[in-house]
């Protein structure tokens, strides 16, 4: 129900011509209340004056006229009474002369007194006299005579009063008259002069209100109501032209409130939009009334929304501005954009209440392009698998679904065996179908909750969530290494490889994601030691493991800083003479904190690390070194130097290295002998046999340790260029045992002698160390001896006095053959140093 | 000043200011009366044969002049009055006779007369020594 509605105020209807406002009769009537006072004060005191004025006239010629008749009456009276006439005709002629009084009206009645007697000697009208007569003043005239007569004179004065009365009433009538006229007058200007020009104003003001629009009011006169109105004009042709400029910037500023290619809107401080620019529109695909007047939420997704109400909606409210918060905001047709929000809360003076002016960029193909990014970035373009950091993102996001009921999620680290020898072999596009291919078979074997990701190279990464036990991981495990080893047709090209797998598992109560994919990848680098092919679950052995590899790591790191590396020699005995030909350097890592670190502890590390280069380097330079300054002593001139060679060292920075140690020594190259491993001949053995060549071509000779040991091949003796073989002490070991069980070694060795002797190539034995041992290996054929038997490594300067007292009667008998070396060797066993 | 305040000071005037009859002039009547009787009884007694004889000093003749018109205005000069007349002369020119008259036991007595020469009256008016009776 409507409120009733306020009462109508009635207004007087006015005629037309005379109606101009309310205000302005009152106007009028404030004037009149002025004029009124104002005229008939000055026009009454003025009117009472000229009538005092005309009453007194009329009260003087009254009394002119009355004395002078009474005056001449009682002259000519005077004079009858002295012409001695008798008494009758005397009083007759006064009588008479009385009776000429009565023809002024004013006088009623004359009498004629005797002075003696007092007795009336006349009275006029004869025996009336004033009876029934108004009289108003008696005056007495003395005739100036010796009887002292005198005449007495009634008068009525009504005709002054009747002449006040006249003069009154035409007062009157001409001041109502006048002031009726000088209403009208008054009226007839004020509406002319003021009264109109006013309407006139009133109404370019209303209609100005109206419409909004200047309007003018016409202008007739230069007087103030004049000036008012071209005051008036001025003013509004200035608000117009100041209209017109506003209307004008407010056209600009919508123009480019549309045209800005941002998508702008506003909202109330409930969050209600206010507007909307075209572009908002265009992108959102929605109309204006569409989005008019309804929360801005309501435009947003779920997601969006309350981030618009936590990070965009209550800093505002404090009065905070808010710079590119991303939100998206939903399309008509349902679909999404990515935008990028900026608002302020407008607070200015000019507003009513508060409002938000909200500036979004649209970043949808930003966001794409990002997405992209990070799906490029977290992906393996090869596998489309996610790459290491697309699987440390899963790990990371592995906690927030935690397992329950005791469940475990497991890591597999899986790393293809050999598949660098065939990428060197056929080629990456091989290489890169076989790892194609290996991630389809890994894909066919794990659930579709599992993860799985080529975390670079060859190296595969699989997460499964919520494992009821581990056996499952193995198992799969199991079935994984099954899975690839089955061999691959990659274009007609058979490859065949096998993975190693380490296993980590969490229940992500301690663990972080990077540590169980570490964990993950030293159980793999375990299985890998194990022999690949195989997997191996993490536990705190490996770990500790891992450990000590890195300590060891840092320790021939901070050896090599340090100067805590030396070399150690043990000699090579020629079987025959006894004679000593050569030293072989062993290296040897002394901590001054840690102790004596043993080759077997390190070098395998120092392979791992590549820092096995630097200490072959550092064992080359001293070697020489050394060996230069013990031949030059003791006339040990042939002795060689027998240095051990990591299969990583061999490539060209070792031959710039012998090459600049041959420079300085240019007689040394024979005196060089490199001992490899039969393991280095596996690995790219066409660039081995290669470099070797180039090697022995400077002089320098190869010898082949730990023969027997290993992949011992023929064909390795046939195709790499091997000057000595050095037979596994392990073989040498056996010979101490009894007869029948070293019949075996025994036909090793001198099949090993035997085929040394028809290829020219020496052959050591090592880990001599029982005398008895060495007429059986000269017996089968051994050329050279070397073992503890002899003497144990020694540094240089054990060496040195080791030397000088072996060697001193072999310098002054050099080429005395005949020296009986078992019973040498066993009697004078060296003293043990370093 | 406000408007009301403006309004009801002129109405206050207004009311103050409006014409009151005064009736003081009726006992005035009879003076007046009286005292033109005396004027006209004293140039009676001027006359012979009905004419005023005035000795003209500038030609040394005898003027005969006859009354004509009293001037109905009565002037005081203190205790005195001052009463006017016009006289003519045979040509019928005018000329003014001004009556001096003092109030004598109750009868007003003429002490000077002047014929033809107003420029006393006319000094004293000047000098406001002379003003209407009302």
């Amino acid at each position: 129900m409507a409120a009733a509605s306020a009462p109508e105020t009635t207004q007087p209807r006015w005629p037309r011509w005379c109606r101009l406002d309310g205000s302005a009769n009152w106007l009028f009537a404030k004037l009149a209340l002025l004029l009124v006072p104002g005229f008939v004060i000055p026009a009454s005191i003025g009117l009472w004056s000229l009538a005092a004025l005309d009453m007194e006239a009329a009260h003087d010629r009254l009394t002119s006229r009355i004395g002078n008749a009474a005056g001449r009456v009682a002259a000519a009276t005077r004079r009858i009474r002295d012409t001695g006439i008798g008494e009758t005709a005397m009083r007759d002629a006064e009588q008479e002369l009385l009776g000429t009084l009565l023809a002024d009206q004013a006088v009623r009645c004359a009498e004629l007194f005797s002075g003696r007697t007092r007795d009336r000697l006349s009275l006029v009208p004869p025996r009336i006299g004033c009876t029934g007569e108004a009289i108003d003043v008696s005056i007495e005239l003395p005739l100036d005579g010796p009887d002292d007569d005198r005449v007495v004179v009634h008068l009525s004065t009504a005709e002054i009063a009747l002449a006040r009365q006249s003069r009154r009433e035409l007062a009157l009538i001409m001041l109502v008259g006048g002031l009726a006229i000088a209403l009208g007058a008054c009226w007839i200007g004020f509406h002319l002069i003021v009264g109109r020009p006013l309407e006139s104003l009133l109404q370019a003001i209303r209609l100005s209100e109206r419409s909004g629009e200047a309007r003018l009011a016409p202008h007739r006169s230069n007087d103030e109501i004049g000036r008012i109105t071209v005051a008036f004009n001025d003013m509004q042709t200035r608000m117009q032209a100041d209209a017109n400029r506003l209307r004008q910037a407010f056209l600009d500023l919508d123009r480019i409130y549309n045209i800005t290619p941002a998508l702008l809107c506003a909202t109330d401080a409930a969050g209600v939009v206010t507007s909307v620019s075209d572009h908002w529109l265009t992108a959102t695909g929605f109309a204006r009334d569409d989005v008019l007047g309804r929360p801005l939420a309501r435009f947003l997704p779920a997601a969006a929304a309350e981030v618009y109400e936590s990070r965009v909606r209550a800093p505002l409210a404090r009065g905070e501005a808010v710079v590119d918060v991303p939100l998206r905001l939903k399309r008509r047709d349902g679909t999404e954009l990515d935008i990028l929000l900026s608002g302020v809360d407008d607070r200015g003076p000019a507003a009513q209440g508060s409002s938000r002016l909200f500036v979004s960029t649209d970043i949808s193909d930003l966001r794409s392009a990002e997405r992209r990014l990070e799906r490029l970035a977290l992906t393996d373009p090869l596998c489309e698998l996610p790459n290491r950091r697309g699987f440390l993102a899963h790990l990371h996001a592995s906690p927030g679904r935690r397992p329950v009921g005791g469940m475990l999620d497991a890591v597999l680290f899986i790393d293809l065996d050999n598949f660098k020898w065939i990428n060197d072999t056929y080629g990456h596009q091989v290489g890169d179908k076989l790892l194609l291919a290996a991630a389809g078979r890994l894909r066919s074997c794990v659930r579709p909750t599992d993860v799985i990701a080529r975390l670079g190279g060859d190296e595969f990464a699989i997460i499964c969530h919520g494992l009821q036990e581990r056996a499952t991981a193995t198992r799969l495990a199991d079935e994984l290494i099954g899975r690839l080893a089955v061999p691959f047709d990659l274009d007609g090209v058979k490859a065949c490889v096998s993975a190693s797998i380490g296993i980590a598992f969490t229940d992500w109560e301690n663990e972080e994601p990077d540590e169980v994919l570490r964990f993950a990848d030293l159980a793999m680098y375990t299985a890998k030691q194990d022999g690949k092919n195989t997997h191996v679950v993490y536990n705190g052995a490996i770990g500790q493991k891992a450990v000590e590899r890195a300590r060891v790591r840092e320790l021939i790191r901070d050896g090599l800083e340090r100067d805590w590396f030396s070399l150690v020699y043990q000699p090579i005995i020629d079987a025959r003479t006894g004679r000593i030909v050569g030293i072989e350097a062993l290296l040897r890592l002394a901590c001054p904190t840690g102790g004596p670190l043993g080759p077997e502890r390190f070098i395998p590390i120092a392979e791992e690390t590549g820092q096995i280069i630097e200490l072959g380097h550092l064992a080359l330079t001293r070697g020489v070194t050394d060996l230069l300054a013990v031949g030059q002593r003791h006339c040990s001139a042939g002795l060689y130097l027998a240095v051990n060679l990591s299969p990583r060292q061999l490539d060209d920075r070792l031959e710039e290295k012998l090459d600049a140690v041959l420079a300085e020594q240019p007689g040394l190259a024979g005196r060089l002998v490199l001992e490899i491993t039969e393991t280095m001949l596996l690995q790219r053995p066409d660039d081995v046999a290669r470099r070797l060549h180039r090697l022995r071509d400077r002089g320098i000779r190869i010898a082949l340790d730990d023969f027997g040991t290993g992949y011992s091949s023929l064909s390795h003796i046939q195709h790499f260029p091997v000057d000595i073989i050095k037979i596994d002490k392990s073989f040498i070991r056996q010979l101490s045992a009894g007869a029948s069980s070293r019949l075996r070694p025994l036909a090793m060795i001198r099949a090993t002698a035997s085929l040394g002797q028809e290829l020219g190539i020496d052959v050591v034995a090592e880990g001599v160390e029982e005398a008895a041992t060495i007429e059986l290996l000269r017996d089968c054929g051994i050329d050279l001896l070397q073992g503890y038997l002899f003497a144990m490594p020694m540094d240089r300067l054990s060496l040195d006095k080791w030397l000088a007292h072996r060697h001193a009667a072999a310098c002054e008998a050099a080429h005395d053959p005949r020296v009986d070396v078992a019973a040498d060797w066993t009697t004078q066993r060296p003293v043990l140093t370093g | 000043m406000r408007f009301p305040v403006v309004v009801a000071a002129l109405c206050i005037t207004l009311a103050g200011g409006l014409p009151v009859h005064a009736d003081g002039a009726a006992d005035s009547t009879a003076d007046k009366v009286r005292l033109q009787a005396a004027m006209q009884r004293h140039i009676d007694s001027l006359t012979i044969d009905g004419a005023v004889l005035h000795l003209d000093l500038a030609s040394g003749e005898g003027i005969e002049l006859f009354p004509t018109q009293a001037h109905p205005m009565i002037m005081t000069m203190g205790d005195h009055f001052v009463l006017c007349a016009e006289l003519k002369d045979a040509a019928g020119r005018p000329l003014p006779i001004d009556l001096y008259m003092a109030d004598t036991d109750g009868r007003f007595v003429t002490f000077r007369t002047e014929i033809g020469n107003r420029s006393p009256l006319q000094e004293m008016m000047k000098r406001g020594q002379v003003k209407p009776l009302r």
